[in-house]
């Protein structure tokens, strides 16, 4: 019973000391914060009539520019954040290896723009987002992650030559190198991105475009900055849904390195045909 | 908290936004300073929380769990920012070294309050994190859960596990004892 009341007591105690000890906002902390909000966009579908397949080759570039900017635009938060991070308290982890599906690395023959194969790659399959595919030995794709709010992110969805650590229903760590996603519909495009080049292609079969952009304002900020690159590919997914995956400058690493394991990863994928699309 | 507005939001309305979150913003920036244990930081950690909440609310498939997620989001955003931190300073606790402490002079409420303060700073981050939720925050063990996304039963093993401690590091306190374990955090 003594213990019950020292235990209330202490409550009571720690309520009030914590009340007073808490920092005091500027008074315009709310007006500077929001301003910072109203000048980012939201993640967010386009318009859906840009998702007939006619209007999708027109709209490709515009499409990019908005998933890869889109992309960068979740790496920049958690800056530092990296291999060394100590287990998040508040996280399903993912720093192990990864070790989704790890069956032998099989490389179908695709007509990518890259005749790179990963024939010591590992492989993983994306059920929720409807692929496999085999990415270097020495990376780290992630395995399912919990969250409190919306659907798990499914496995194979990230890739990093570094553990990852990803907090559920939290922003990117910029540790995560590349990233894939599924449209039902175009999503919105990032301001200030303009095509660096743009090639059309294919990706296990289906019409596919690979288009390097380039952030030339700050209009992005703070997720991105004028001089950030990403690059990227959109496949057209035979129900009108689009898969894309991307890396950028803003992600922990070497841009140029990331590319070419991109490049790599894509000639190996494969259409499991049982995935979704997720956005908007 | 209204769902009206939190489905306005989720459609882009920014005023919307900001209704939402405007009367929220002292309680979350304070509930960051103390998971941070450095007011300077706060900002920075509660920035980073309302710019994933305003870019990621169409998302929320639940808008009547709006000011749960915000919370889970300033919680994750602090601890990213304190991660951040300490590799910047290298392993150097964010604890003052030699913090104020009252003395004669002062009220016992005053002396108690500063005792406790002290005492939740010295705490693990799993451990202020649990405490500042449910004492800070003023929520009920059910929203502090999810706010940190585990289950209710096992918030209520960790704030017990965390008041202990705290009445430890009180004890430790009184001895003129410091925690051996605050650089750990």
């Amino acid at each position: 019973m003594s213990g019950d009341r020292d235990l209330r007591d202490l409550e009571r105690r720690l309520s009030h000391a914590l009340h007073q000890a808490a920092p005091r906002p500027d008074p315009r902390l709310a007006q500077r914060l929001l301003s910072h909000t109203a000048a980012v966009p939201q993640r967010r579908g386009w318009s859906p009539f840009m998702t007939s397949a006619g209007a999708l080759a027109v709209a490709a570039v515009v499409v990019l520019a908005i998933l890869t900017g889109l992309a960068l635009g979740q790496l920049p938060r958690n800056v530092g954040s990296g291999p060394d991070a100590t287990q998040s308290a508040s996280t399903v982890a993912s720093e192990a290896p990864a070790t989704i599906s790890p069956t032998p690395s099989e490389t179908p023959p695709s007509p990518s723009p890259s005749a790179a194969t990963l024939p010591d790659g590992q492989r993983c399959t994306n059920a929720t987002l409807g692929y496999a595919l085999s990415y270097p030995a020495d990376w780290y794709a992630n395995p399912e992650i919990e969250q409190e709010f919306g659907d798990p992110i499914a496995a194979c969805t990230y890739f990093s030559s570094q553990p990852m650590d990803i907090a559920p229903n939290a922003g990117l760590p910029p540790v995560v190198a590349i990233s894939f996603e599924r449209w039902t519909e175009v999503p919105p495009t990032g301001e200030g991105w303009e095509v660096v080049s743009r090639e059309e292609t294919s990706v296990a079969g289906l019409p596919a475009v690979v288009i390097e952009l380039e952030q030339t304002s700050d209009a992005g900020a703070p997720f991105s900055a004028a001089g950030d690159r990403s690059y990227g590919y959109e496949v057209e997914l035979p129900d009108g849904s689009v898969l894309t995956a991307s890396t950028g400058t803003t992600a922990n690493g070497d841009y140029a390195e990331h590319r070419d394991v991109l490049d790599q990863m894509m000639a190996t994928v494969e259409l499991t045909g049982d995935g979704r699309a997720e956005n908007p | 908290m209204s769902v009206d507005l939190v489905l306005r939001a989720k459609g882009g309305d920014h005023e919307a936004f900001a209704s939402l979150v405007r009367p929220q913003i002292d309680r979350l920036h304070g509930l960051a300073g103390l998971l941070l244990r450095d007011p300077s930081r706060a900002e920075d950690a509660l920035q980073n929380a309302l710019l994933d909440a305003w870019r990621d609310l169409p998302k929320l498939r639940q808008p009547e769990r709006f000011d749960a997620w915000l919370r889970r989001l300033v919680v994750n955003a602090s601890h990213d920012e304190g991660r951040r931190l300490k590799r910047r300073r290298g392993e150097t606790p964010l604890t003052p070294h030699h913090e104020p402490r009252t003395s004669g002079g002062i009220s016992a409420d005053l002396a108690d309050r500063d005792e406790i303060a002290r005492a939740f700073r010295r705490l693990r981050e799993e451990e202020r994190q649990v405490v500042a939720l449910r004492y800070y925050a003023d929520l009920s063990n059910a929203e502090a859960a999810a706010a940190l996304g585990i289950r209710e039963v096992t918030y209520r093993s960790k704030l017990h596990r965390a008041l202990r401690a705290l009445q430890a590091a009180l004890a430790a306190e009184a001895r003129g004892v410091t925690r051996a374990k605050e650089a750990c955090s």
